[in-house]
């Protein structure tokens, strides 16, 4: 191995170079140094390996090692000169040649900084801020086509320099850079270009959108609408809706009352006969008490004679009174006002308790009858509230043809300049969808269908039979009360980054991506978006103490279980075996949340459980209670409260806080509750069991995917890692890594970001998804170094996050670690 | 850069010391002179009762002080000094539990009583035991802090503005980002 501590050769590289060189000389250190190749000059850097000999019958030699880098950057090399022509002929950016351009020249600059070769690497980065200058209009398009041009013959006369000398030549890089110096191209100044060009394709895409809006006023009898004054509108129609709790709660104040009264009632009712019994007693008292007194036995007439004999002077004489006898029970239901001094005092409140009760159950049936009016308003009330929100959102509404119009002539203009057939199949056009739902989808949809023609184009190897057929995109949108869904799918090939474009944007609209038939190669990706960005239709749930708002787009079925698991019913148990057959996890809500450690699974009883709309495998949600559906308006959480997998606040009309949450998304990123200690996964037993067959190989022979499109990459990894006694196993694609994945069950996987057919992030979203890779450390590996990649990748759950080219001993270092400790 | 009203650095470099402070007296009258009775109202704090003692908060950062509510909602990933969020007038905010968060003890029961403090945009809810009397406090009575005392942990120091009468003063200006940005963390560390 050359000397790279040397001082004098320290002083002529950069430190970068010195860096890649070291990363270099790490990466080849199990092999021995060849001689083959003739030592650097002052301009030359001269790229050795050391071979060891012992292995190098196991192993790619050197030679090997160079001709596949050789081999890989010449074809990329090749697809770019073809984009570039394609770019030429397109005579406009917004071409697929961009896109495999872009893609060609990110592997180069990885592969060639890998191997060491600088020169070739900072030609690909040069070309990497040209792209970008161009794209901020900061450098007009036929300049930088040029400015490429000279770069791609720059690559490759280093790269022949390679391959005919065996060193890379420095004089193509220097002789570029004056040719920039020549056309006045700044490449420094990329981080501001990039700013800016976020900001011109926002302008750009949002002038589209109005732009459009207003074509679509013209030709339909629509009537424009002041913002402030539709805004008002939004704002009172959640008013309204929000005036449904307190009714709701009006009225079963009023229910509590009725049962108030109907509970007097009824002990009143329990009170008569025991007034009656008194009545009867009384009946049995001896006739001289009220012979002795004169009087008859009320008070009440007895006074009134008392008044009447003493303002007449008279006296009535004890011989002349009417024996008057108390009446009998069955008597004083013949109460006659006129015979009112044969009633005696009991008898009187016996009929002023029967006529009470008698009003009590009036006024009982009354308010029967004002509740059931009431609750009819009430239904009537919410009814009409959801109607004016309905009418709200259609007038915030546009057809799903104005986001398909502008899809077919991208692809119209895009796949005209080339031969290609592109078959555009869309059904729902006339499906109304939120404005803002289309206005954010339109730059992600339309950024995926250029991925997938650059794809088709320059990176899928079509076969004959295929070509005859044309391509196919097929769009469809389809709506429900409270949700609309958007599919999209591709015939060919799988555009790489596609989940990853789409799943920012569709998390910020509240909703879901899911993928859809990716076995067979083909794949549709399905959006589920709410109707409304400020409303929710959610199930009131409660898990303990706490009461949380889950969306009924995200929720497939509800399942009850009236006694648990050891119910006696049979058909209860019937019930949850089946829920436990279908569903590959169950997680109890406030264990998913992190507020409450995981159950003992041998005291596991299934009350209730929300079943998810997902992908297979079926996951359930245990909760304690599902209260009762409600619609509520959404409040946005401030950024320091944010948590993942929580999509806003709903407040109540009593003015409780509710966590609305997505639970997918919390679902997928668990791990970072796991990491804080907060959760505990629950797991069932024989889940447990049958997972087992898919945990990875033993202790003595761990395996290792490595997932990345440059062969030379996967070749040299794979030699350190295979002579560190790794099972290795490679993957050239997204769709390969999960086919791998699924059939080898590798222990960690070395993930590359920017690849075909589903990248890094792509494949980490899916990853996440699915329970049986819960115990797959992921480690992504990749030539982006920025700060917001390393946090993409932090909340998709990787373990660690190492940037390329990385040193053998940190790269191994890591790798051990992880293996070794099973907490991580 | 200052304004010089019609000035440019170069008049102001030929000026005679004598005109330069004649001038520099002259601009700082432009600055307009605080009212006694806003004065006053800045010097206003409230005294708020912990399990240690008690500590003043200004009354300028508290928009409103309620009973303390019946019930929250919990957050998960957040520091043990949050108990989580409560509505205040449509919103959610942060219910911090003040006696907690200075000094690690919490004595503060649903109960006491709840501060709405708001500086800049940040709005938090102070759950305190109870509150008392407010004082006028001049900035010129705040003695620096001689250091953590049993009413906070060192860990607060930058919290604390001073103490007046053996009382701390919380600065609400360190106070609610400090707070703000460790909640933020908490998501990311638990």
């Amino acid at each position: 191995m050359d000397d790279l501590d040397s001082p004098d050769h320290q002083e002529e590289l950069s430190k970068d170079d010195q860096e890649v060189l070291r990363a270099f000389h790490d990466l080849a250190e199990s092999t021995t140094s060849d001689d083959s190749f003739p030592q650097e000059t002052t301009q030359e850097i001269s790229i050795k390996y050391q071979t060891d000999t012992d292995q190098s019958a196991a192993f790619l030699s050197e030679d090997d090692m160079l001709a596949l880098f050789a081999s890989e950057a010449d074809e990329d090399i090749t697809t770019m000169r073809l984009a570039v022509q394609h770019l030429e002929q397109a005579n406009r950016l917004d071409s697929p040649g961009l896109k495999a351009l872009k893609r060609c020249t990110h592997k180069v600059a990885g592969t060639a900084a890998a191997i060491g070769c600088a020169s070739m690497s900072t030609i690909a980065h040069h070309i990497e801020a040209i792209i970008k200058l161009v794209e901020n209009g900061s450098l007009d398009f036929q300049t930088g086509l040029i400015a490429v041009v000279h770069s791609v013959q720059a690559l490759e006369a280093t790269l022949h320099s390679i391959v005919s000398n065996g060193y890379e030549s420095k004089n193509p890089l220097l002789e570029l850079e004056e040719e920039y110096k020549r056309f006045n191209i700044d490449v420094h100044v990329v981080h501001n270009a990039k700013r800016s060009s976020l900001e011109t394709t926002d302008a750009a895409s949002t002038h589209w959108f109005s732009q459009h809006i207003s074509e679509y006023d013209q030709n339909s009898s629509s009537l424009r609408v002041d913002v402030q004054h539709f805004n008002k509108l939004l704002e009172h129609t959640e008013k309204l809706i929000e005036l449904d709790t307190p009714m709701e709660n009006a009225q079963k104040q009023v229910e509590t009352a009725l049962n108030e009264l109907q509970f007097a009632q009824a002990r009143l009712r329990r009170l008569e006969p025991l007034l009656s019994s008194l009545s009867i007693s009384a009946n049995t008292t001896p006739d001289a008490l009220i012979e002795d007194a004169g009087y008859p036995p009320s008070s009440l007439v007895a006074r009134i004679l008392q008044e009447a004999s003493e303002r007449a002077g008279h006296v009535p004489q004890k011989k002349n009174l009417v024996r008057t006898q108390p009446l009998l029970l069955h008597e004083a239901a013949l109460w006659d006002e006129m015979e009112i001094d044969r009633f005696s005092e009991t008898n009187v409140l016996t009929h002023s308790l029967t006529e009470a009760i008698t009003d009590v159950a009036m006024a009982t049936s009354h308010l029967r009858h004002a509740l059931m009016h009431l609750k009819s308003i009430v239904a009537q009330q919410v009814s009409q509230a959801s109607t004016v929100r309905n009418e709200a959102f259609l007038l915030q509404s546009l057809p799903f043809s104005v986001l398909v119009t502008r899809l077919r002539t991208a692809i119209e203009m895009m796949a005209g300049t080339q031969s290609e057939r592109i078959q555009f199949e869309v059904s729902g056009e006339t499906v109304e969808i939120n404005q803002d739902v289309l206005e954010k989808l339109t730059d992600p949809l339309l950024e995926l269908v250029q991925m997938y023609i650059a794809e088709v184009l320059f990176f899928t190897k079509r076969l004959a039979q295929d070509a005859e057929q044309s391509l196919r995109i097929w769009l469809n949108a389809h709506t429900t009360r409270n949700e609309s869904t958007i599919e999209i799918g591709f015939s060919q090939s799988v555009p790489s980054g596609a989940v990853a474009l789409l799943q920012d944007t569709v998390h910020h609209l509240y909703g879901s991506v899911s993928l859809q038939d990716q076995a067979t190669g083909k794949i549709t990706l399905q959006l589920r978006l709410p109707r409304s960005q400020r409303m929710i239709q959610g199930l009131l749930v409660r898990a303990g103490s706490q009461h949380v708002i889950v969306s009924v787009s995200q929720v497939k079925r509800i399942h009850y279980n009236k006694q648990g698991m050891n119910g006696s019913s049979s058909q209860e148990r019937y019930s949850l075996d089946m829920l436990l057959a279908d569903t590959h996890e169950i997680y109890h809500l406030n264990t998913l949340l992190g507020f409450l450690p995981a159950k003992n699974t041998a005291e596991k009883t299934v009350q209730t459980a929300l079943v998810l709309e997902l992908d297979s495998p079926q996951i359930a949600i245990e909760v304690d209670e599902v209260v009762k559906e409600m619609e509520l308006v959404m409040k946005p959480l401030s950024a320091h409260l944010c948590r993942p997998g929580i999509a806003s606040t709903a407040i109540d009309g009593n003015g409780n806080v509710h966590l609305v949450l997505n639970l997918p998304e919390m679902i997928r990123l668990k791990e970072i509750y796991q990491q804080a200690g907060e959760l505990v996964k629950e797991a069932d037993t024989e889940s447990d069991r049958e997972l087992s067959f898919l945990q990875p190989g033993t202790e003595l022979c761990r395996k290792i995917l490595i997932a990345d499109d440059s062969m030379y990459i996967r070749k040299s990894i794979n030699m350190t890692l295979s002579h560190e006694g790794y099972d290795v196993l490679e993957a050239v694609d997204g769709l390969q890594t999960l086919e791998q994945l699924s059939k080898e069950s590798p222990d960690l996987l070395l993930l590359d970001i920017e690849m075909p057919n589903l990248n890094g992030y792509d494949v980490l979203s899916i990853v996440r998804t699915h329970q049986e890779f819960s115990a797959l450390k992921i480690v992504l590996l990749t030539s982006r170094s920025s700060e917001k990649h390393k946090r993409s990748a932090r909340q998709l759950g990787a373990h660690a996050y190492l940037t390329k080219p990385c040193p053998q001993d940190v790269l191994l270092k890591t790798i051990k670690s992880l293996l070794d400790d099973e907490s991580v | 850069m200052v304004p010089l009203h019609g000035l440019s650095t170069n008049d102001l470099e030929h000026m005679a010391d004598e005109e330069f402070w004649d001038y520099a007296r002259a601009q700082a009258d432009i600055v307009p002179q605080i009212s006694p009775q806003e004065r006053n109202y800045q010097d206003q704090h409230l005294e708020c009762e912990l399990s240690r003692g008690n500590c003043l908060i200004p009354l300028k950062a508290i928009v409103e002080v309620m009973p303390s509510p019946h019930q929250y909602t919990q957050l998960p990933l957040i520091p043990k000094w949050m108990r989580g969020l409560v509505a205040w007038r449509g919103e959610a905010i942060p219910l911090i539990d003040l006696d907690m968060y200075l000094c690690g003890v919490s004595a503060s029961r649903l109960d006491g009583m709840l501060l709405v403090a708001n500086y800049t945009d940040i709005t938090v809810g102070l759950l305190v035991p109870g509150v008392g009397l407010t004082t006028t406090v001049q900035f010129e009575q705040v003695n620096p802090s001689a250091g953590p005392t049993v009413f906070y942990t060192p860990i607060r120091a930058g919290v604390i503005r001073g103490v007046y009468a053996e009382e701390p003063v919380l600065d609400v200006s360190a106070l609610l980002p400090d707070v703000v940005q460790q909640i933020g963390m908490a998501a990311y560390y638990g």
